[in-house]
């Protein structure tokens, strides 16, 4: 298979010389992804992949491949793709398969433009992500890199915030929001949930909703995306939100303040009702202290009024405090890359 | 591990970094059976996922179509002509690995149930068991195995159900096996498709496959349960990922008699709705396979798995009742909804390998109730009115099912009540 934009590097592990070796922490998202290099710069870009159509828009964009914003901004003279679903491959097609491997080369290309560099890779996949899943991430990342490890992301998170004991992590991401329970060591299955209603889910209600209201309007879900990523709240609003969008043609502004404000609740029951089960079933003379250190991390957890809220409702079970991240879309790159660098010499040969 | 007091002691960060390190070993050593590791592992090739998750269904592609094709009588059909396996696909031949084991051939290298017990039972007859274990009395299999006129053969193209029709004089008679041993249903399991983080497919609305199912799959418990009183249990009640062997275990354990699942397509290039309603078998066109490669992902079921599910497959009792209640189904499904939906194309009852249907101890098919490619269907199937009425079909497809069986099942014992009497 040619895959467009993929680095060449020149080989994998041997010939790269001794000192040069790069860790990088990656958090694949389906929305967006980041990498973080264990020297020089972060990147962040929107996981789009986009081919041009035909030879005119080859010629007119003069790439043969384009990545992230660039490519949503000439979706329509592109085969565009988005090949991660809920935080996974969605591998259906060969062509989105070939989106990953592009998108996961273009990301290493960013902090390794000379391909000289051995690279030691940390992932992070959805909490509770398949077997299968994990394995076609590590298929695909595992080509690109000398040594790779999948970590769950909110673990990846806590682990690079320094959350390891008595803490809760919540990683809101587009696809999915991660739960994951830390106690001291690695979470297993029983500490950590994935619920699927997440930022897109937002952006379909959000959507739905102004189909419905108004249904002579022109909306798409990227547009949809943009009013929720501007101006996303929970509880009061602090203003009205207003936006433009067309309605036969014409640009005209309108209140989705009620919209909005239904969309973002959408996700808050399964968001309680999972942070609430989880600190449950645990040992119940830690529940106290998990309770009061719940961390948000991730794109959503920019939502405006979402910690209040959260910290709000868990209070009913005792004392809560929920915080944000001051980093949220590169936490879980961050937190990849710290478990990278302190990964021992020994186990990256190993594996 | 939760409430382990043990287990919430602070770890030093380098016990944590070992379990990680252990972790992702352990994720190598599933795929591999070695600790191989990731860095070392061939090369990635694109789609070998999916080769490895195809390769089942050509195995049962290869052994449905060797069962099904014509040629020599079955009975004397060489086994290693069903064993052929494509040479340029499967580096590990599913024929080397039956033959260096001493398991069983699969069904399809197998002769008929009634030559079968007749060549290699013992005195008195073997009787393999039946699904749900269930066992054939003597009486009732004497015809069946007794030594048939050269007429009353098999014929080689047969329905492998025909394996254990009963010869009534005249030929074999297209009698339910079900009616005619009495089997009656009490539990049936509904398997809403997708699920949790897999959502199958999806509408230009963001209309999600696992949503529709799941959805219908509920009403339609309430609809049976209301109605006839019988044992309904749904393979997953929420928005929760189960895999395939799950919904397959869940069903058996439950010692299922009769199981639907609720699927919905998406046709690639093309608008079209069509409903159509599967049971399991050899493809019968791409499209069918295409689906059930679709609807086979995230199928946990290694290959040893798969040969001893293809055994089973000599089930025929199985067989004929998915084939009859698909059909019963489908009548169901199109009938109604065309008289509304005109843009509605009946496709009719078709076979594919799935793997959720083989594994399941009883008669089982796979609906599929719409098509998301069309617009106009999947606004429809955002609204509960429409997944209502589907319910409501399915249920009605699954009654007519079982009362044509229990009158089968009189009219068969009026034949053989007259049978003794003449």
């Amino acid at each position: 298979m040619t895959v467009k934009g993929k680095p060449k590097r020149a080989s994998k592990s041997g010939g790269s010389k001794e000192g040069e070796t790069l860790h990088v922490g990656i958090d694949l998202g389906t929305s967006r992804s980041a990498i973080s290099p264990s020297k020089g710069k972060r990147h962040l870009v929107d996981s789009y992949v986009g081919w041009p159509r035909d030879f005119v828009s080859a010629k007119v964009l003069g790439k043969s491949v384009l990545f992230g914003a660039d490519a949503l901004e000439h979706r329509l003279s592109l085969d565009l793709y988005r090949p991660l679903e809920h935080g996974v491959i969605k591998e259906t097609t060969e062509r989105e398969q070939e989106a990953v491997d592009a998108l996961i080369g273009h990301l290493l290309e960013q902090v390794n433009p000379d391909h000289n560099k051995s690279l030691r890779a940390v992932v992070g996949v959805p909490a509770q992500a398949l077997t299968q899943s994990k394995l076609a991430i590590r298929n695909a990342v595992g080509e690109s890199v000398d040594a790779l490890m999948v970590v769950s992301e909110p673990f990846a998170v806590a682990y690079g915030q320094g959350f390891l004991d008595n803490a809760m992590v919540i990683d809101i991401g587009a696809g999915t929001v991660d739960f994951c329970i830390m106690h001291g060591a690695v979470p297993n299955d029983e500490d950590q949930r994935t619920s699927l209603k997440a930022g897109d889910h937002i952006d379909e209600e959000l959507l739905d909703a102004l189909t419905e209201r108004y249904p002579e309007a022109s909306i798409n879900l990227n547009m949809a995306r943009e009013f929720k990523e501007h101006w996303a709240f929970v509880g009061k609003a602090e203003r009205r939100v207003e936006v433009d969008f067309p309605v036969n043609g014409r640009m005209i502004t309108h209140d989705i303040t009620e919209e909005l404000s239904r969309a973002c609740d959408s996700i808050l029951p399964p968001l309680l009702e999972h942070t609430a089960e989880l600190i449950a079933k645990f040992d119940p003379q830690f529940q106290d202290a998990i309770r009061q250190n719940i961390i948000l991390a991730g794109g959503g957890s920019q939502i405006r009024g979402l910690a209040e809220y959260l910290e709000r409702a868990m209070s009913e079970f005792g004392p809560a405090k929920v915080t944000t991240v001051s980093d949220p879309v590169y936490a879980g790159a961050d937190g990849a890359l710290e478990l990278a660098k302190d990964m021992p010499p020994e186990y990256w040969e190993e594996v | 591990m939760s409430s382990d007091p043990a287990n919430t002691a602070p770890r030093p960060k380098q016990a944590i970094l070992r379990e990680v390190y252990e972790s992702n070993r352990r994720l190598n050593d599933g795929v591999t059976g070695t600790a191989s590791p990731v860095a070392r592992a061939t090369p990635h090739r694109p789609g070998r996922l999916r080769w490895l998750l195809a390769l089942p269904l050509v195995a049962a592609a290869v052994a449905l179509a060797a069962w099904n094709a014509p040629g020599p009588p079955r009975a004397e059909l060489p086994v290693a002509t069903a064993r052929v396996a494509p040479a340029d696909s499967t580096p590990e031949p599913v024929a080397t690995k039956t033959e260096t084991t001493e398991t069983p051939a699969p069904s399809a290298t197998r002769p008929p149930f009634a030559d079968e017990t007749k060549t290699a039972g013992p005195p008195g007859g073997f009787l393999p068991p039946l699904p749900n274990d269930l066992r054939v009395p003597q009486a009732l299999l004497a015809a069946a195995t007794a030594p048939r006129p050269a007429h009353g053969a098999v014929p080689r193209d047969a329905a492998p159900s025909d394996a254990l029709a009963v010869y009534s004089g005249d030929g074999f008679d297209d009698v339910s096996l079900r009616s005619l041993f009495g089997l009656g249903v009490r539990t049936i399991v509904i398997d809403p498709g997708h699920g949790g983080i897999d959502p199958g497919t999806s509408g230009k609305l963001g209309t999600r496959e696992k949503d529709v199912t799941l959805a219908v799959a509920q009403r339609l418990k309430a609809l049976l349960e209301h109605d006839r009183s019988y044992r309904v249990l749904l393979t997953r009640e929420t928005d929760v990922t189960t895999s395939l062997s799950e919904r397959v275990a869940l069903a058996n354990d439950a010692a299922v008699d009769l199981f639907v699942s609720i699927h919905v397509n998406y046709l690639p290039n093309t608008t079209l709705n069509v409903i159509e309603t599967y049971y399991f078998g050899a493809h019968s066109d791409a499209d069918a396979l295409r689906l059930a490669e679709h609807e086979n992902r995230g199928s946990d079921y290694g290959m040893s798995d798969f040969e001893s599910l293809v055994r089973n497959m000599r089930d025929t009792i199985k067989l004929q009742e998915s084939k009859r209640l698909a059909a019963a189904i489908q009548s169901s499904l199109t009938g109604n909804m065309q008289r509304t939906k005109r843009e509605l194309f009946d496709v009719g009852i078709k076979t594919a390998p799935f793997v959720v249907l083989l594994g399941v101890k009883a008669p089982a098919v796979l609906a599929e109730i719409s098509c998301m490619c069309n617009p106009e269907a999947e606004r429809r199937l955002r609204t509960p009115a429409h997944r209502e009425e589907v319910a409501r079909y399915i249920a009605e497809g699954i009654v007519d099912y079982l009362e044509a069986n229990t009158r089968k099942g009189d009219e068969s014992n009026d034949r053989q009540r007259q049978a003794k009497k003449s």
